[in-house]
Formats: C-alpha cells, sequence, structure tokens
C-alpha cells in the first residue's frame, strides 16, 4: 500500500481537505451576521470541543485499521454497525456530487474573469442569471470539476494527491493573503476589521450564535466525513495522529480567518453605503460571492485581478476538497477488492450523473435541488461524527486513548480532557444542534414543514435521511462480507 | 456511563420545556425611541406574540360594511397624528369608498416618502381580503406607540412611507355576499335597456389596459357571468373611484388582495409573455413568499384575465402591482382568518419598507442598521481597542497555535530522520 511520501504531505492534504468553500465564503457571512468576535469566541469553543476531538479519534481509527470507514466501523464498532460506515462514506459522496457542480461554478467565475468578462459595465446579477439558466454551461464545468478531480485521484496518493496539496495548500494562502492585503489598503476598509471582530457580547446569549459556531466548525474542518480515516490509512506507523488533528483544525481557521478579511474589508470599503455593506453580508452564500463580491471587484481599478485571484483561491480550495470526497469513497471500493482504476471510474460516473439534477434543477434563479442536498446532507455530517465518537465509546474511551492515541509515536499527549470531550460534550452537542436544525426547519415553513417536497423543511431531511439509514441497515450483511481485511 | 448518558439526555430534552421568563413591558404612552436590547431573540419572540391583543383579535367573526366604518372611524380619530381617513367616492347603492392613510403627518403629501396601494375586496364575496387590511390597520396603530423590535419596525415604516389602504373597493358585493358589485346590467347601444334579472361587474376586469380583448363566448363578456367585465372599461363608480385616486399619487407598489390558493400573481394577466421587469417582480415576489409561502406565478400561468387592476396599475402608472390570494377557500373560520392575517402584517410591512427601493432588496435601512451593528462603526478609543485585542488574541490562538505545532512538527521530524539514519 502507498504511504504519504513525507509527513507535510499528510499535513497538507488534511488541510486542503478541511479548507474549503465553506472557509471561504461562508465563514465571512457567518461571523457578520452572528455578533462578529462573539461568533469567533464560539467558533474557537467548538473548534477545541467537536471538530479537534473528532479529527484525533478520525486520524487514529484510520491508522489502525488501514481500512476505509466501512472496514474501520466493521472492526471498531462491530459487523452489526458498518452500516455507519457506509453512511459515512454516502454523505461525504452525496455532499461531493453537488460540490462538484459548486466548483465547477467558481471554476467558470474563474474562467470569465481571466478572459476580461468582468468589467464595470456588466450587470453581475444578470450574468448569474443567464449563467444559472443554461443547463449546458453548467454541465460543461461540472465535467471539468469532476474530471480534474478524478485525475488527481487516479495518479494516486503520493504522485495526485500529495504533491497538488503540498502546492495548492501553500498557493491557496498566499493568495488569500494577497487578496486581504488588498483589501485592507482599501479607504474604509477598517470599518470591516470592527464589524469582523468588535464583540457584540448580547450575541453570546443566543442559543443561534453557539448552534451555528458549531455547525460551522464541524462542517468546516471537514470532521466526519471519514477525510481523516481515509488519509491516516496511508500513514507512515511512526506518523503522529494527534498533532495532526490540531494542525489541521488551526490551519483550517487560519484560512478563514484571512478569506473572512479579505471577504468582509472588501464589501465594506467598496459598498456605497454601510446598509448596502450589511446587506450584502446578509445575502446567501452563492449571491455574496457571485453578484456582489463580483460587482464590487469590477467596479474597483485592478479589481479584476484581484478577481482573478478570489476565484483562482476558491478554485483550489474547493478541488482539495473534492478530491479527499473522492479518495474516501475509492478507498472504500479497493477495501471491497477493486482496483483504485475500476473504483475511481465507477465513483467519478456516479459523481457526474448523480449531480446533474443539482446542475440542472433551477427555480428562478435558484438552484433548488442543490440547495435542498445541501440542507439535508450538510447536517448528516453531525450523525457521521456522532457515530465515530459511538465507534470510541465502543472499544473504551480510556482504552481508544492510552492504546491508540498516545502510541509513543505521537508528538502531544492528549490528556483525559478528550474522554471528558467524548463522553459528555460530544452527545449534549450532537443533541442541541439536531433539535435546533429541526426547530428551524420547522419553524421556517409553518404548514409546509412535513412535506418532503419543500426544498429546505423538515420532510425532506427525515424522509432522505430515513430511506438510506433504513437502506444501509437492511444491506449491513451484504456490505460487510463485501470488506476484506 | 449509561447512567451518565441517560441524564444528559434528560437534561437535553428538557430544556426546551423551561418557560422562558416573563418579559417585562413598558407599555408607555408616547414611545420612547431608545430600544431595550437587553431581550433576547427568542424572548421577545414570545413577548410579541404573547401580548398582541388588539380589537381585531377581540372580533370573533367577518366585519360588516357599517362595523368596519365603525371600527376604522374610532381608530381615525383616537390616532389623528398617523392617519387619515376619508371617501373616495360612493357605490350604487350609496356606501362610501374608504381610504385609510396611515403615514405621520397624514394630512399632507409628503412627496419624499414612497406611496404604498393596499386594496381588498375587488370580489364581495372575498372576506379574508379586507380582513387582513383590518387588522393590519389595528395592528400598525397598536405597535405604533410601542417601545419593542416590532414598534421600531413599525414607526419606520410609518414615519418614512405613505401607507394607502383601501380595504373595500367592493362594499355593495361584500354586503350582498357576492363577487361582483350591484348595478344592473345594461345592453349596448342607445336603448340602454337592462338585461332582466342581470347584476353587477366583476370589478377586477373592468380596468381599462387590455380590456375586453377576449370576446363572447369568453365568460368575462357575459353578462350573466360571475367575470362579467361592463359594458365600457371604468363603467362602474368604484374602478372609477380607483381610478381617480391611483391617478392623483405616485405609488411605487401596491398589494391587491383576493381569495384564494396561496399564490402570489404579478403581471402580465392578459398575456403568458414575461414583462420587462420580470426579473424584479419575481424578486419582490420571492420576498414576500419568503414570509408567507405561498407560490409565485405570473397571473396568465394562473389563467388568462383582461382589464385587471394589476395589469393597469402597471402599465398606466408604472406601479409594481402584486395579488396575493390569500388562503385556501373563500371564507375560512374566523380564527384561520386570523392566522391568515398576522402573517400578512409582516408581507404589508416587508413591501412597504421595500418601497424605497424596490430592485435593491439588499440594502439595508438605518433602523436595521443600527440593529445589528449599533455602535460598531463610531471611531471611539475603545471601540479600536477592542478590535486590536480581539484581533491579537485571535490571530493569537489561530496562528500562534499553528507555528507551535509546525515547530514540533519539524523539531521531531528531525529526529526521526536521526533514529532512520542510524
Amino acid at each position: 500500500m502507498e504511504i504519504w511520501k513525507s509527513r507535510w504531505g499528510l499535513i497538507f492534504a488534511a488541510m486542503g481537505a478541511a479548507i474549503g468553500l465553506g472557509n471561504i465564503w461562508r465563514f465571512p457571512r457567518e461571523v457578520a451576521a452572528n455578533g462578529g468576535g462573539a461568533f469567533m469566541i464560539a467558533y474557537l469553543v467548538f473548534l477545541f470541543s467537536w471538530s479537534i476531538p473528532l479529527l484525533i479519534a478520525e486520524f487514529s481509527l484510520g491508522k489502525k485499521t488501514r481500512l476505509g470507514t466501512i472496514g474501520t466501523f466493521k472492526l471498531f464498532a462491530g459487523k452489526k454497525y458498518a452500516f455507519m460506515g457506509a453512511w459515512m462514506m454516502l454523505v461525504s459522496t452525496i455532499v461531493g456530487f453537488y460540490y462538484a457542480v459548486i466548483m465547477g461554478w467558481v471554476i467558470r467565475y474563474f474562467a470569465v474573469a481571466v478572459t476580461g468578462g468582468l468589467h464595470a459595465d456588466v450587470d453581475t446579477a444578470a450574468l448569474w442569471a443567464d449563467f444559472i439558466t443554461s443547463p449546458a454551461q453548467i454541465v460543461f464545468f461540472q465535467f471539468v470539476a469532476v474530471g480534474i478531480s478524478a485525475y488527481i485521484v487516479y495518479k494516486g496518493i503520493r504522485k495526485g494527491i500529495e504533491i497538488v496539496n503540498k502546492i495548492l495548500i501553500p498557493m491557496l494562502f498566499i493568495l488569500l493573503f494577497v487578496a486581504a492585503i488588498w483589501a485592507l489598503s482599501l479607504p474604509g476598509a477598517i470599518n470591516g476589521l470592527k464589524f469582523l471582530f468588535i464583540p457584540r457580547w448580547e450575541y453570546l446569549g443566543r442559543a443561534e450564535t453557539w448552534v451555528r459556531a458549531l455547525s460551522q466548525s464541524a462542517w468546516s474542518c471537514s470532521a466526519g466525513f471519514g477525510m481523516a480515516i481515509t488519509y491516516a490509512i496511508y500513514m507512515n506507523k511512526k506518523e503522529d495522529t494527534a498533532l495532526n488533528a490540531f494542525i489541521t483544525g488551526l490551519g483550517d481557521t487560519a484560512a478563514a480567518l484571512i478569506a473572512g478579511i479579505a471577504v468582509v474589508c472588501t464589501v465594506f470599503a467598496l459598498s456605497a453605503s454601510t446598509g448596502e455593506a450589511l446587506g450584502i453580508l446578509e445575502a446567501e452564500d452563492v449571491g455574496l460571492a457571485f453578484i456582489h463580491l463580483t460587482r464590487l471587484f469590477t467596479q474597483m481599478p485592478g479589481g479584476i485581478f484581484i478577481a482573478i485571484i478570489f476565484f483562482l483561491a476558491t478554485s483550489f480550495a474547493a478541488l482539495t476538497s473534492m478530491i479527499s470526497g473522492f479518495e474516501i469513497a475509492v478507498r472504500n471500493f479497493m477495501d471491497h477488492g477493486w482496483s483504485r482504476h475500476k473504483s475511481l471510474t465507477f465513483i467519478t460516473i456516479v459523481t457526474f450523473l448523480l449531480g446533474l439534477p443539482s446542475a440542472i434543477i433551477v427555480s428562478g434563479n435558484a438552484p433548488v435541488f442543490l440547495n435542498n442536498q445541501d440542507h439535508v446532507w450538510g447536517m448528516g455530517l453531525i450523525v457521521s461524527g456522532l457515530f465515530v465518537a459511538f465507534a470510541v465509546w465502543k472499544y473504551g474511551v480510556s482504552r481508544f486513548r492510552d492504546e491508540l492515541i498516545n502510541t509513543g509515536y505521537n508528538d502531544i499527549r492528549i490528556g483525559a480532557w478528550w474522554d471528558f470531550v467524548i463522553i459528555v460534550l460530544f452527545p449534549l452537542q450532537f443533541i442541541i444542534l439536531i433539535l435546533w436544525y429541526f426547530y428551524q426547519s420547522i419553524s421556517m415553513h409553518p404548514g409546509t414543514w412535513f412535506n418532503p417536497l419543500e426544498p429546505t423543511g423538515f420532510g425532506t431531511v427525515i424522509v432522505q435521511w430515513i430511506i438510506v439509514i433504513v437502506a444501509l441497515v437492511l444491506l449491513n450483511n451484504w456490505i460487510v462480507r463485501k470488506i476484506i481485511n | 456511563m449509561k447512567q451518565v448518558f441517560a441524564l444528559i439526555i434528560v437534561i437535553c430534552f428538557s430544556l426546551p420545556l423551561i418557560p422562558p421568563a416573563p418579559a417585562v413591558n413598558s407599555a408607555t404612552e408616547g414611545f420612547s425611541v431608545e430600544v431595550s436590547r437587553e431581550n433576547s431573540m427568542l424572548l421577545s419572540l414570545v413577548n410579541g406574540q404573547a401580548h398582541y391583543t388588539t380589537e381585531a383579535k377581540q372580533q370573533s367573526t367577518y366585519h360588516s360594511y357599517e362595523s368596519m366604518t365603525a371600527e376604522l372611524e374610532g381608530l381615525a380619530k383616537k390616532h389623528s397624528d398617523i392617519v387619515s381617513m376619508f371617501s373616495i367616492g360612493t357605490t350604487y347603492e350609496g356606501r362610501e369608498l374608504w381610504v385609510v392613510k396611515i403615514s405621520d403627518n397624514p394630512n399632507t403629501d409628503e412627496s419624499d416618502e414612497p406611496d404604498v396601494l393596499y386594496m381588498g375586496a375587488h370580489h364581495g364575496n372575498e372576506k379574508t381580503s379586507y380582513e387582513v387590511l383590518i387588522y393590519f390597520v389595528n395592528y400598525v396603530l397598536e405597535k405604533y406607540y410601542e417601545d419593542s423590535k416590532e414598534g421600531n419596525r413599525v414607526r419606520y415604516v410609518v414615519n418614512n412611507r405613505e401607507m394607502y389602504i383601501v380595504p373595500m373597493i367592493n362594499p355593495d358585493g361584500v354586503d350582498a355576499g357576492e363577487r361582483k358589485n350591484r348595478e344592473p346590467n345594461y345592453m349596448p347601444g342607445p336603448m340602454h335597456t337592462p338585461y332582466p334579472d342581470c347584476y353587477g361587474v366583476d370589478l377586477n376586469r373592468n380596468y381599462n389596459y387590455m380590456w375586453g380583448i377576449f370576446p363572447y363566448p369568453a365568460n368575462s363578456a357575459n353578462p350573466y357571468s360571475d367575470e362579467y367585465e361592463g359594458e365600457t372599461p371604468f363603467s362602474e363608480k368604484e374602478t372609477q373611484a380607483v381610478r381617480d385616486f391611483v391617478g392623483s399619487h405616485d405609488f411605487v407598489l401596491s398589494l391587491s388582495y383576493h381569495t384564494y390558493s396561496e399564490l402570489i400573481l404579478y403581471p402580465w394577466g392578459y398575456t403568458t409573455q414575461p414583462t420587462e421587469d420580470d426579473e424584479l417582480f419575481r424578486g419582490i415576489a420571492n420576498g414576500i413568499s419568503s414570509i408567507n409561502g405561498y407560490e409565485v406565478m405570473q397571473a396568465s400561468d394562473l389563467y388568462l384575465t383582461s382589464g385587471d387592476s394589476d395589469d393597469w396599475l402597471y402599465h398606466d402608472h408604472h406601479v409594481l402591482p402584486f395579488t396575493i390570494e390569500l388562503g385556501k377557500e373563500h371564507q375560512p373560520s374566523y380564527d384561520e382568518v386570523l392566522n391568515i392575517s398576522e402573517t400578512h402584517v409582516e408581507v404589508n410591512l416587508y413591501v412597504a419598507e421595500i418601497a424605497d427601493n424596490p430592485g435593491e432588496e439588499w440594502v439595508l435601512r438605518e433602523e436595521e442598521i443600527s440593529e445589528k451593528a449599533e455602535g460598531i462603526f463610531e471611531d471611539t478609543p475603545t471601540s479600536f481597542a477592542m478590535m486590536t485585542v480581539m484581533i491579537v488574541a485571535i490571530f493569537g490562538i489561530t496562528y500562534g497555535g499553528l507555528f507551535k505545532c509546525f515547530r514540533i512538527v519539524i523539531k521531531s521530524e528531525r529526529k526521526k530522520y536521526g533514529d532512520m539514519e542510524k
């Protein structure tokens, strides 16, 4: 089996998987909407009480079992629970279906920016509307996104994933720094910094701030995707698991902070009024990136270069996350006895075909199917996180820490705090987050929340989850038999 | 271990059961502009709902023309500082067509404040359509004096917009419980002989833009039909009154309430072609839909109509008109009416709020800014210091932690590399 060429390769790959679209356009918006510095405090709390502990567990599991998510759960949680690993794989694969579509949008905007298609006379809202309603274009760029990602994963760990991440992640940071420094140099940027960092303390008293911080942290760090389990398979046996988890989580936050400064300061400096800046930050992710930021870039001399840098950085972030999603699925199929080539061909075709509805089904200018999938499966990640904790509980939390984490190869020792987090905080955070999410899905759609056809309602989440879980539980024994130890 | 889990789960599930602390209401006469921000979001929500009991809430059956007139007159008298009430005409049976204007300085026409038009009961049998507006008037007048989040919102709208509410365009029809108005229909030509036993025109087919483009045997050309368009455009006293009233104001947006089927409709109604402002219409309609959850469509996608108020408002006066088909039946229970009314208070406020720049909804208004970021942008030493402290702390934790991790990695790599060399 392949092994990472160097530790930095693994570190950059894990950071690359974690840093994605969530850092670049969701984080700035969440901070802005939930009390600035107050949100950051809550975010840091959950970084250390959900994401990093979960990553530690995942890295250690993968390193021990040397199997993908399904095999890991089969060995650790027991044969009866192999479906949990299949759930993890499915969630990350399904997220990959629509993630590729969004990545296609970003590539397209990069292409438009490079070819000079963004200038002061462009109506960016019309540009977006034209694009989103022309399926041929969307599908073409989705195909490009899937193709690039598949090619990299096809090249394997060392020659594909490792090399790409080692180049792209440092470049991503450089690009983000350039964009942030440019934004800070604009007159009026100070208002952006103030809005981003000054804590509005009253927000800490609101449940919503905390719950949003938790979901942002989990989503952003890819904790629960199975990424860490998968990448840990290719670890040197003397490799560390704990410190790498900390680097992944902190590196992810580091990128988010820079992206936050770049985006929010640009918005404040270039908006006509404070009201416009705040309104733009309230727009949803897609509107923020593709309509408003693009518009602001085009109105500034030299802004076109920043637009190119912004979309290039975003493409890199998306690509490095996308390939990790592919690898998670590929690894599971390889455990099942298929070759990398065969597994990848299968996954690529499936990802492209099942991504088509997300690409094509549009209502007005809103990609409704994609929004629905994001609504349903984005939160599936939290369930995956609980499953990982469950595997650790089954094994015994302290025993897990003694035998699998603090192995002697680790650079830092993980103390008993980790036991406390896994035993007490995990179920607590899980329940609060899920309840809040359900409450939101219900209260946002009075009268229609139970209807599975309401794209962001409660019914659709439950129906899709239950279908998948029931199918996986029924297929559990078959899945178990297919995994080769 | 199991007990610990059980305990945690029990605690988690009982959290939502704890009743919220009773909110303190300062029901002061004459509001103070200061806003209490201590209330958590949840609390103010609970507060807003539990506290709201107006005359409209106490009402338990549909209004008649008479009871509506009495109620609105009472309100206008009581709140003469922000309400004026006047008639824009009379009907065939002699009822007044009331307009309630809500704005600061209600007796002067302030040209810098955008005008918004709300209409109900073009069709007399669609009673929810005027109940919603009566409820809205009550709501605004009560909240205007209140020191609360809702109060701020209402005050902003009242002080910066002119809202004209025509709750009953067809009071004769309301009184008779009929869709159409009550005037007998006459045969065309100089004889002017009435059709036998044939009453009423569908007022929402009587406006003049594209009037009568669907000839007999279309329903609208049949005097006995419920959708009869009338002998000529603006043949009816009610539509004439609306025409003259709209002509003397500069409306930006209008809402016309009807029942039923939970729809938000925008022009055109006479053709399936989109308007030039299709994007804008859909944007605003989606904004309304995000509040009431109704389905958005171009009016002609429902069925083709000619001579309706929206096509005329849009074509002749460049108003952005929307028709909202309320509810799931013509005469729901009064509880249901109250539910619908409560939701559409939000719709009415939203439409008034965006009337200053309907195309650019993302721009926040001043009171929303202060709500979201009060004092953040002031150049005081404390705000600057606070910002610096937070930047140093957050970057310190993140980047400090990251670099420390990197140092450990480098050190341990060197050591492992040394081991390997041995």
